[in-house]
């Protein structure tokens, strides 16, 4: 059965493998025997330290993978281990040239020279991107982490600031029609009939009367009622979410007000899931623009 | 003239979440609390509640990594690691931080939004004299005075991670539920006493203590501490290790004195044994064998 070499922290001399569904710790404290942990929740916990680097590459036999992991970790822990200062000590790479496992790892996920930057200048974007089409701000974070890991796969990190924003964002439609694809599901009797379509139309038009009349709403202006109008949430954690209870309020007003509607109807059902949806489209478009 | 005044450091956010949270959690103690007192336990109850206010901090963690805390200074959490290593600050730290731990990065990032942690937040658990959670986090034990961080740490009945999440790293655990947990410094003892009323109330005569130190810092039934801020070498009061385990990397030590140039892989724990115990000594840290549990 083949092995992953998940991710590898090399300076604590750890590396998570993953065979099929079962999680693995390798470390050098165990001899390089490897652990198995309960699931990813662990995994989660031994990344709450250190800075580990995602791997990915597999393996045929799970004495390679230990090999090459235990070559990895002495290279970068050569001088902790005090292993230059003991004669006739025979490890690979720990005077050598670099460590080729970490560095193709490295290579393959981290450092472009512009990766810094290119994430620093775009990274506020997508994420906002994300957000406005109603992910979580961790969510949305994952997602924008997503489109980067594929802007490296695919080479474009050497582009022009230009052509890289246009395919980060290619790439963030990409993400978003992939995760957002709804399941199919059989249509429902009311939805075949004629009051079905009807609703169905009426709902989107008034999308669309909506989007009109806040698009030239300031940003924190949608934002807020854009989380306003989430029925799955209380007013207390929309609070928690918008910080500040006398901005919202006022930022709520404002837009009750461009919709023409009093501030206390944006919070019924129905009216509230259409200012939802035209809230989180022009803040889409306004951020891709 | 004024006389100059020393500032004081705001609390965190997660210390005011916390602190939120406190009358429900006042209320689920009281109830247990004459729960305790209407069974006779009332006397188990405060001793407990005292051996609670002596816990000290501690964070396990591998030899390797605590040669790279005790070389470079610092405890540095995911966080910290991966500014240090890429100079990203802010939000593209957090999108850095999500690429390296892959699908694992949005749960990562939602916990630490759930209770509003800082980027300097590091987890520990509750030290009652015994190694902490070592067969899962890490055979050396660094222990701290919890007075460094003294009154703004937080705590949580249990490890948050495996409370809040699946195998499959699926939340599990709603906010709600999550934060029910959740406690400042001063609930310390009151979120000990929900989380382990049945124990007390098993206990007869006496406190086991044995047996509580085994629970209090078993890997799922441990009291976590979240140290908002720096983690320093010198903040280190002593560093345990397991007795089995030290015995069993002395050995080991004995080989590697007969052959230094094995090749064998089973002898690369001693090699960072030895490493240690040199390191240790050079910053003047006690390193303490401790009995199982």
């Amino acid at each position: 059965m083949s092995v992953e070499v998940w991710a590898i922290n090399a300076s604590a001399g750890e590396a998570i493998l993953r065979s099929a569904r079962r999680w693995l710790l390798l470390a050098l404290d165990a001899g390089w025997h490897p652990t198995p942990l309960r699931g990813a929740q662990e995994v989660l916990r031994w990344a709450q330290s250190g800075s580990p680097i995602p791997v990915g590459k597999s393996y045929g036999h799970l004495e390679d993978a230990i090999g090459e992991v235990r070559e990895a970790c002495l290279a970068v822990l050569a001088n902790s281990l005090g292993l230059k200062t003991e004669a006739g000590v025979s490890f690979p790479d720990s005077e050598g040239p670099p460590n080729v496992f970490l560095d193709r790892a490295w290579r393959r996920y981290a450092t472009e020279d512009r990766a810094g930057e290119v994430i620093e200048a775009n990274c506020g974007r997508l994420e906002r991107y994300f957000e406005a089409l109603g992910f979580s701000t961790a969510r949305s974070l994952a997602l924008t982490a997503d489109v980067f890991a594929r802007l490296w796969r695919d080479d474009s990190g050497k582009a022009s600031q230009l052509e890289l924003g246009a395919k980060l964002f290619k790439l963030a439609r990409q993400v978003y029609g992939e995760v957002s694809r709804p399941p199919v599901r059989p249509r429902s009797r009311r939805q075949t009939t004629g009051k079905g379509r009807n609703l169905a139309t009426r709902e989107r038009q008034l999308t669309e009367r909506l989007g009109l009349r806040i698009k030239s709403l300031p940003e924190e202006a949608l934002e807020t009622l854009a989380a306003w109008t989430d029925l799955d949430r209380s007013h207390r954690d929309i609070q928690v979410i918008l910080g500040s209870p006398a901005g919202a309020a006022r930022l709520v007003r404002e837009a009750a007000r461009a919709m023409g509607v009093r501030a206390e109807l944006l919070r019924v059902h129905m009216f509230a899931s259409a200012c939802q949806r035209a809230a989180r489209l022009a803040l889409a478009q306004r951020v891709a623009g | 003239m004024p006389r100059a005044t020393r500032s004081t450091p705001s609390p965190p956010s997660a210390y005011q979440l916390a602190q939120s949270q406190r009358p429900m959690l006042l209320g689920h103690y009281r109830s247990a609390a004459q729960r305790l007192a209407a069974a006779g336990r009332q006397d188990i109850l405060m001793k407990f509640e005292a051996m609670i206010a002596r816990g000290a901090a501690a964070i396990n963690m591998s030899m390797p990594s605590m040669l790279q805390f005790l070389a470079s200074g610092r405890w540095l959490n995911i966080y910290e690691a991966v500014a240090r290593e890429t100079g990203f600050k802010r939000r593209a730290l957090d999108c850095e931080v999500a690429r390296r731990l892959r699908e694992l990065g949005e749960p990562r990032l939602a916990i630490d939004r759930l209770f509003r942690f800082r980027r300097d937040t590091h987890y520990a658990s509750l030290n009652l004299g015994g190694t902490g959670p070592h067969a899962r986090y890490g055979v050396c034990c660094a222990v701290f005075a919890l007075a460094h961080w003294i009154p703004f740490h937080t705590c949580f009945a249990g490890d948050s991670i495996l409370a809040c999440f699946d195998a499959g790293g699926r939340r599990v655990l709603a906010r709600d539920g999550a934060l029910a947990r959740f406690g400042t410094s001063e609930d310390l003892q009151r979120l000990a006493v929900l989380r382990f009323e049945d124990f007390l109330s098993r206990q007869r005569h006496k406190l086991d203590l044995i047996a509580m130190r085994a629970r209090l810092e078993g890997p799922e039934t441990m009291i976590e501490l979240h140290l908002h801020g720096k983690v320093s070498r010198h903040q280190i009061s002593e560093v345990r290790l397991p007795r089995e385990r030290y015995e069993q990397l002395c050995s080991l030590s004995d080989y590697l004195a007969r052959d230094p140039g094995s090749p064998a892989r089973e002898l690369d724990p001693a090699r960072a044994f030895g490493q240690l115990k040199i390191a240790l000594a050079l910053h003047h840290i006690p390193l303490v064998i401790a009995g199982d549990h």
